[in-house]
């Protein structure tokens, strides 16, 4: 980064920049000595890496890279603050980008996406309180951009008892809270779960995760710490044949390259300095950020159409190993996978097309179609999956592992056996069957499918967006309009 | 002496969904142009850009590009149209000053 029009990391300064931090990540009971390396871990760094990567591309810059608003310098768009409905489209066609190049999830969006709902929520906060959040806010964000930084956005708390809210609880860490008010900051006590790409993360930034009242205001807190701040301890999540990394050979991790991750971040009593808080108990606002950044998150799941090109990329390779992309109804179900991904695509693009600018400068995306976008999500992901189980075969989960293929004694037996067309190497039609497994069932799933139903939202959070933001009345009148009704 | 008669500045839009390789393309014209006509990345130095989209939507960024004779590349057969309009104005492109690199 030696330019000073341009704060562009390489994928290579990006992986140099994580080896220096000292995150306290813990994996099967033991702590992870070296985070970067890990076998595990690897492939998730290696996707974010392709996000500094194809920003050094000319093929990709013009997706990849924005100019900052407050600098005028070239950076990474994950450092963006949209400032037109263009940088909102080119966003969600950056999400299909690394997806379809990755083929799982690349985990720098929540941190975009936070940054963005960051930006409006402080301005709004300081227009009513005359408070210097807004101010704050723009430093960091100069920082991070300045810096090329990966921010994980940490909104979801574990909450516990779901009838209760957050001042209710046994339990009051179970909503990440402030313990103590000191001259130079404040000292905050809680955890956030489901953090996606957290120990690739340079930053985090926490949010509230609910909307809330008076009663708890001391829930309501938005900060920002290095990832490696003291008191913070990472606990991985365990994913679906995730030690099939640890294994030799290639064949049985499906995806040979790249992953996604999740965390439980643990907050045990870490100092916040004032300089990095930007919400302190304006408990009315808590919905709000929620909402903005909710709403942007799912605009992001503009991703998934990318793991869906992939998948149908997959699904026509195994038909045609397998001697039977002719058949009509193979073809059929491609075109149906297609027909449900750009159907994906068409809510991504929506919901960016028809975003518009807040006061702040902001510009945020059509909340009722990046609902009815991610709902579509929740939704299409499962079936593409079904359909490129159903083209691929039985064989995708009866497959004996690599190792078998290996043996001198069966190895020939398997090679024999399970060759489908004659002019595809046995080897070949494994490959891609353990990277269907791998999308619908394996480690990628988390991404593809649960993370569809659940990230950003359950599907009832967005119903719920939907049922407010439609005019139900004015469709109503219309109706009676129609057919003559009189009132 | 190699005298170069026009610089090309080649201006990718992001490719979320190219209907073909952009890349490839990009490089089979350079491969076919006509001697003293070159495709570079700075666009400064180039007589005309020529942007290179994966689909009709081409919604590559613009900025930077007034006043400078723009082409347009959206699929593989553009590709050759582009080499043929070149070839076929090769005579008048020798007259457009393309920077100080003119002749090298």
């Amino acid at each position: 980064m030696k330019n000073d029009r341009i704060a562009l990391k390489t994928a290579e300064e990006y992986e140099e920049s994580l080896r220096k931090l000292n995150l306290v990540v813990y994996m099967f009971g033991e702590r992870v000595k070296n985070v970067v390396d890990d076998p595990i871990i690897r492939p998730s760094m290696n996707a974010v890496a392709m996000t500094y990567r194809l920003a050094h591309m000319p093929e990709h810059e013009d997706l990849m890279t924005a100019t900052s608003h407050i600098t005028g310098r070239k950076i990474n768009r994950f450092c963006h603050i949209h400032q037109s409905t263009d940088d909102l489209v080119k966003k969600s066609k950056m999400g299909r980008l690394l997806g379809s190049l990755t083929g799982c999830c690349f985990q720098r969006c929540v941190g975009m996406d936070a940054l963005n709902a960051l930006s409006m929520v402080t301005y709004d906060i300081d227009k009513k309180y005359s408070t210097e959040y807004n101010r704050r806010f723009l430093n960091y964000l100069q920082y991070i951009q300045d810096n090329d930084l990966v921010c994980d956005g940490a909104m979801t708390d574990p909450k516990g008892n779901r009838s209760l809210a957050p001042h209710q609880q046994m339990d009051p860490d179970l909503f990440l809270h402030v313990v103590e008010e000191k001259k130079d900051g404040i000292v905050v006590r809680g955890a956030k779960a489901h953090q996606t790409g957290a120990v690739n993360s340079h930053e985090i930034i926490v949010m509230p995760t609910i909307s809330m009242r008076e009663e708890d205001r001391d829930f309501a807190i938005s900060f920002a710490l290095p990832s490696d701040a003291e008191g913070i301890t990472y606990i991985m999540g365990r994913q679906s044949c995730d030690t099939r990394k640890l294994e030799d050979g290639s064949i049985d991790r499906g995806n040979q390259f790249f992953g996604g991750h999740e965390a439980l971040v643990v907050f045990d009593n870490v100092f916040v300095p004032w300089e990095r808080v930007f919400m302190y108990k304006e408990y009315e606002f808590s919905g709000q950020l929620v909402e903005q950044f909710a709403s942007y998150h799912r605009q992001s799941y503009a991703c998934k159409v990318g793991v869906g090109d992939v998948l149908i990329g997959a699904a026509q390779t195994a038909a045609e190993y397998n001697g039977a992309e002719k058949a009509s109804h193979v073809k059929d179900k491609i075109i149906e996978m297609n027909h449900l991904n750009e159907t994906l695509y068409c809510g991504c693009i929506a919901c960016a097309a028809e975003g518009h600018r807040e006061p702040s400068g902001t510009y945020y995306v059509n909340t009722l179609l990046a609902n009815v976008h991610k709902q579509n999500v929740t939704r299409f992901p499962y079936e593409i999956a079904r359909l490129a189980q159903d083209i691929a075969g039985g064989l995708m989960v009866t497959l004996p592992s690599e190792k078998d293929f290996r043996s001198p004694v069966v190895g020939q037996w398997l090679d024999k056996y399970y060759r489908g067309r004659a002019d595809v190497p046995t080897e070949d039609r494994c490959r891609i069957l353990r990277l269907i497994e791998n999308i619908t069932m394996g480690t990628a799933a988390v991404g593809y499918l649960t993370e569809s139903m659940h990230g950003a939202g359950s599907p009832q959070a967005q119903r719920i967006m939907i049922a407010r933001q439609v005019n139900l009345k004015q469709k109503q009148k219309v109706a009676k309009q129609l057919c003559g009704i009189k009132e | 002496m190699n005298a170069i008669a026009l610089r090309i500045g080649v201006r990718y839009c992001g490719g979320c969904t190219p209907r073909y390789d952009r890349v490839a393309a990009v490089e089979y014209i350079r491969r076919n142009l006509p001697h003293g006509v070159e495709l570079v990345r700075r666009e400064d130095d180039a007589g005309m850009v020529l942007i290179v989209a994966g689909c009709k939507t081409a919604c590559a960024d613009r900025t930077g590009l007034e006043g400078k004779v723009v082409q347009e590349l959206t699929s593989e057969t553009d590709a050759i149209t582009f080499i043929e309009y070149i070839r076929r104005n090769r005579n008048s492109w020798a007259s457009v000053p393309t920077g100080n690199d003119l002749e090298a």
